[in-house]
């Protein structure tokens, strides 16, 4: 397949600073000491985007979640509040409380952004230009950023930035954070003592106590969600990705499936990992195709067979996982779960008759088109197998 | 006190230096080829007792029973009657033994036997209520208590068994096999024949190993018929060394075009080799004999033995 | 734990094909993998989507589960609130939780959902599971440095290893077999009367190994066991 990366270095503008190559957590970059010309291995990128914000000659490209295009959006929108968010992090009911207190709940834009280190000074001045009064960001806490210190080193730019909005006489209230990642929680009732979860959790939060209970340490608590998918007994939940939301918003499309059965079109629904796909709010629809819907997973370790089957027992005539590469997986092995619970419900699904119907692939959001390349195929090959079974 | 009840034993005691044959009844009624090859035996009048086996590697074949009666009473030749575990419990191996003494068998070699998943029946169920050496104790009882293993009472006259038991002199390490061995002996082992032995040297290391036990040791051998058959051993048993010389000989005769005479050069090396090797293992007082299982190759047996013993 | 395996699901689906309404019940007690609500919750998808495929598309499943299915009193406890309308009952325990909701509901067909294969325990590395317990009724650890020759090995010998073993391996082959009874891999495993001998030696106590084990009372084994609970 014709690959294009996501991120360029253009390096007739660089002024060869070097700062890409020091910030980048996955040593991406490096400089070429013959030519003098800043290199990006692209095999070892995972398009975090904390260096293009932090270029400060602009001479990183980056193709998704474009400056212009989103600060034209929010010219347009014309909100007074805007809250941008760590797709890794969450608003908790605590916090939701506060920001409802503070007025910030009103006349808002909200954004999910892959990485709060990748959001460059410029979009948060064009918006404040824009007409926008308060910005709040939720960025994932310290030690749990998926692209290792993306967190902390947007904070501190945030905090510079701060200081000169304060300096320009912009109080605190303009620019304001609030740390809160994703956790797990278990409801100790449910539990029936398996201990799987404590046996698959990658950050050691989950473990089982006496007396044949298990309990989960929010603080260690990474947020992949897989726990939950081994949860024989439905105990245990991830914030914002619970089962019953995710099986609702599955079960939502059944007006959906039968208007697309009735024009003879195939429906498939496609649960992607949010950090191996960025279908980026600019971006947004490029792929979306009427019968193509999409859910999103903090990881697709959290896939379980529930999902899937309640996917096909709606109607959907195939289930695409979207994982990430195979040394890429933000919790360690999380897409190697997913393929050993894909396959696993795949021998389910051959049981029930339909065989072919579910796939898993592993992509990046670095190569353009990846994504996009999966789904047609995919899609191809059901439109083949709904049309043969007719 | 070790009786002897058959010409096996008799001859053991009176400290000769016994051979013993093997034979092969196969998946079928016809026992015409093993009978023939049992009286080749037979001929060379220096097979003292001949096995006959018991589903060997699980293979379902002729009741090793029937066979040993027939074969003994067209042939002449003594039989050792192989019984294994594997498919009978201990009701069945009770009522198979009185029907061995019954039919005037003298010798029985106890063995665990094959799992039935290595052969060709492997959905059968495995039996070995009783292993190996259970077997060997319920013999002994029968034998010298006119018990079974329950201790209930044989009626009339007492079975006459001789009671073997197999070896391994391959196992490694030695050590296991050696307690093994004392564990069989205990309960009531007399003789051991041994799994087949290529390299004197680990016959010699086994021997002195086994010194120690109050019982009479029989190593195995296996003149091959062909280069192929050598090869055999040394790529698929697991554990059996055969000697590179030994292989490097055999596959240089096996390029021989002319049949005839690539067989008589076959007999012979096979003749030179083994005669050295029972002569070097002859000398070990612990070994009382030798367990040639030529299989389907019986011409051979005659001419070894008189190439070591003289006509 | 009771190791459990999920039937071919046309075996199930040839159980319920006849009825409308079936109440499809875990177990949260010692299966493993376990059974509880969620597997309950996927077999109530599984047989409907198969029976729709199968042209019947009045079949009705509920899901539910109950804390042990092998104890009648809680099945009657949890169960009979549930059970008005169902006219048929898929259980996802073992043996034991599918005669017992027998006993317990003699009204009700009840069908098992999982063949029961063997009391193992879980090795979470290998995501393997390994029968390790065969209940003979007249434990053995104590002399075999507790490694139970009655399991590990295929004969189940107690004067081992036999002569199928070759360079501490078991010559019989280790099967792993598919919910059909197809063999899928075949691994070489480890002579359990080797790993006896290794460990004895190692604990200094080879006159265990050593000593001449007379064979097993069988009819403690023998089915049916009873015992009186005090």
């Amino acid at each position: 397949m014709l690959a294009e990366n996501s991120v360029r270095i253009r390096n007739e503008y660089c002024s060869k600073c070097l700062i890409c190559s020091s910030i980048c957590p996955f040593e991406a970059i490096s400089i070429d000491k013959e030519t003098g010309e800043i290199l990006l291995n692209i095999e070892k990128c995972q398009v975090c985007g904390i260096c293009f914000s932090a270029c400060p000659s602009s001479s990183i490209d980056i193709a998704y979640y474009k400056t212009d295009i989103l600060s034209e959006y929010i010219r347009r929108a014309r909100k007074d509040n805007l809250i941008l968010v760590c797709r890794g992090a969450v608003i908790r009911p605590e916090l939701r409380e506060r920001l409802e207190k503070q007025g910030v709940l009103n006349n808002f834009i909200q954004w999910y952004v892959p990485c709060i280190g990748r959001i460059p000074l410029e979009l948060l001045l064009r918006a404040l230009e824009g007409g926008v009064k308060r910005i709040v960001i939720v960025p994932c806490e310290d030690n749990k950023c998926r692209f290792k210190f993306g967190s902390n080193v947007g904070l501190s730019r945030l905090l510079l930035l701060q200081e000169l909005l304060s300096q320009i006489g912009l109080n605190h209230g303009v620019l304001s954070f609030a740390r809160s990642s994703i956790r797990a929680y278990i409801n100790r009732n449910r539990c029936i003592g398996c201990g799987n979860c404590a046996y698959i959790c990658p950050s050691n939060a989950a473990r089982l106590v006496s007396p044949g209970v298990a309990e989960i340490d929010g603080a260690a608590c990474s947020g992949c969600g897989a726990c939950t998918a081994v949860c024989p007994s439905l105990a245990i939940n991830l914030e914002s990705f619970e089962n019953k939301v995710i099986l609702e918003e599955i079960s939502r499309h059944r007006q959906l499936i039968s208007d697309l059965r009735a024009k003879g079109l195939p429906a498939v629904a496609v649960f992607y990992c949010h950090w191996a796909s960025f279908p980026a709010l600019d971006e947004y629809g490029a792929y979306a195709k009427e019968n193509v819907v999409f859910f999103e997973v903090p990881c697709s370790s959290i896939i379980n067979p529930l999902y899937i089957l309640r996917a096909f027992y709606e109607g959907f005539d195939g289930a695409l996982v979207m994982a990430c590469r195979k040394s890429e997986c933000k919790f360690e092995r999380g897409n190697e779960l997913a393929e050993r619970q894909v396959n696993a419900i795949k021998n389910l699904l051959r049981q029930v008759g339909l065989e072919g119907r579910l796939e898993i692939c592993f992509v990046s959001p670095k190569y353009l088109g990846e994504a996009e390349h999966q789904i047609k195929l995919f899609m191809d090959k059901v439109a083949a197998m709904v049309g043969v079974s007719k | 006190m070790v009786q002897a009840f058959s010409n096996l034993m008799r001859n053991i005691l009176d400290g000769k230096f016994v051979y013993t044959g093997e034979l092969e009844p196969h998946k079928s009624i016809d026992l015409s080829e093993v009978i023939s090859w049992a009286k080749t035996l037979k001929e060379t009048g220096r097979i003292v007792a001949a096995n006959v086996t018991d589903n060997p590697k699980s293979v379902g074949s002729i009741s090793s029973l029937v066979a040993s009666y027939i074969i003994q009473r067209e042939t002449g030749l003594e039989i050792i009657y192989q019984l294994r575990c594997s498919d009978r419990n201990r009701l069945a191996l009770v009522s198979d033994l009185l029907g061995a003494a019954a039919l005037g068998i003298r010798n029985v070699l106890a063995l665990t036997g094959d799992h039935p998943r290595q052969g060709d029946m492997p959905t059968a169920m495995p039996v070995y209520d009783l292993d190996g050496t259970q077997l060997v104790d319920l013999i002994h009882r029968m034998v010298y208590e006119g018990k079974d293993i329950n201790g209930n009472e044989i009626h009339g006259p007492r079975p006459q068994f001789n009671i073997g038991a197999a070896a391994n002199p391959n196992f490694k390490p030695l050590e296991v096999e050696v307690l093994k061995i004392e564990r069989k002996a205990e309960v009531g082992a007399e003789f051991f024949q041994t799994q087949v032995v290529f390299d004197v040297n680990v016959a010699l290391e086994f021997l002195d190993a086994v010194k120690h036990v109050n019982a009479a040791f029989l190593i195995g051998i296996f003149p091959p018929r062909s280069y192929g058959q050598a090869e055999y051993f040394a790529k698929y048993v697991p554990g059996v060394q055969v000697p590179a010389e030994f292989l490097d000989n055999l596959k240089k005769i096996s390029e021989i075009s002319d049949r005839k005479e690539r067989r008589k050069r076959i007999d012979e090396y096979n003749i030179e080799y083994f005669s050295e090797f029972i002569r070097a293992v002859k000398k070990k007082p612990s070994c009382r004999g030798i367990h040639i299982m030529a299989v389907g190759y019986p011409e051979v047996v005659g001419p070894l033995i008189e190439s070591v013993e003289g006509s | 734990m009771i190791v459990v395996k999920g039937k071919p699901l046309d075996e199930i689906l040839s159980f319920l094909l006849p009825y409308k309404n079936v109440l499809i019940v875990g177990c949260d007690g010692c299966t493993q993998p376990p059974r509880g609500l969620r597997e309950a919750m996927t077999y109530a998808m599984l047989v409907e989507m198969g029976a729709k495929l199968r042209g019947k598309t009045d079949l009705k499943c509920r899901a539910t589960t109950v804390a042990k299915q092998c104890d009648n009193h809680i099945c009657s406890t949890t169960l009979t609130p549930q059970l008005e309308g169902v006219d048929a009952i898929l259980s996802l325990a073992c043996g034991v939780g599918v005669q017992t909701l027998v006993e317990v509901f003699p009204e009700v067909p009840v069908y098992p959902g999982q063949n029961t294969t063997f009391i193992g325990s879980q090795e979470r590395e290998g995501s393997m599971l390994y029968e390790k317990c065969k209940a003979c009724g007249e434990c053995l650890l104590g002399e075999t440095g507790g490694i139970c020759p009655i399991t590990n090995c295929p004969k189940g010998i107690l004067n081992g290893p036999c002569g199928g073993c070759v360079d501490g391996k078991c010559e019989v082959p280790f099967e792993i077999r598919d919910e059909t009874g197809k063999v899928v891999k075949t691994v070489a495993k480890d002579c359990a009367w080797y790993l006896i001998y290794q460990r004895l030696k190692k604990l200094n106590r080879l006159d265990l190994f050593r000593k001449y084990r007379p064979p097993r009372n069988r009819a403690i084994s023998s089915s049916p066991r009873l015992m009186e609970v005090v």
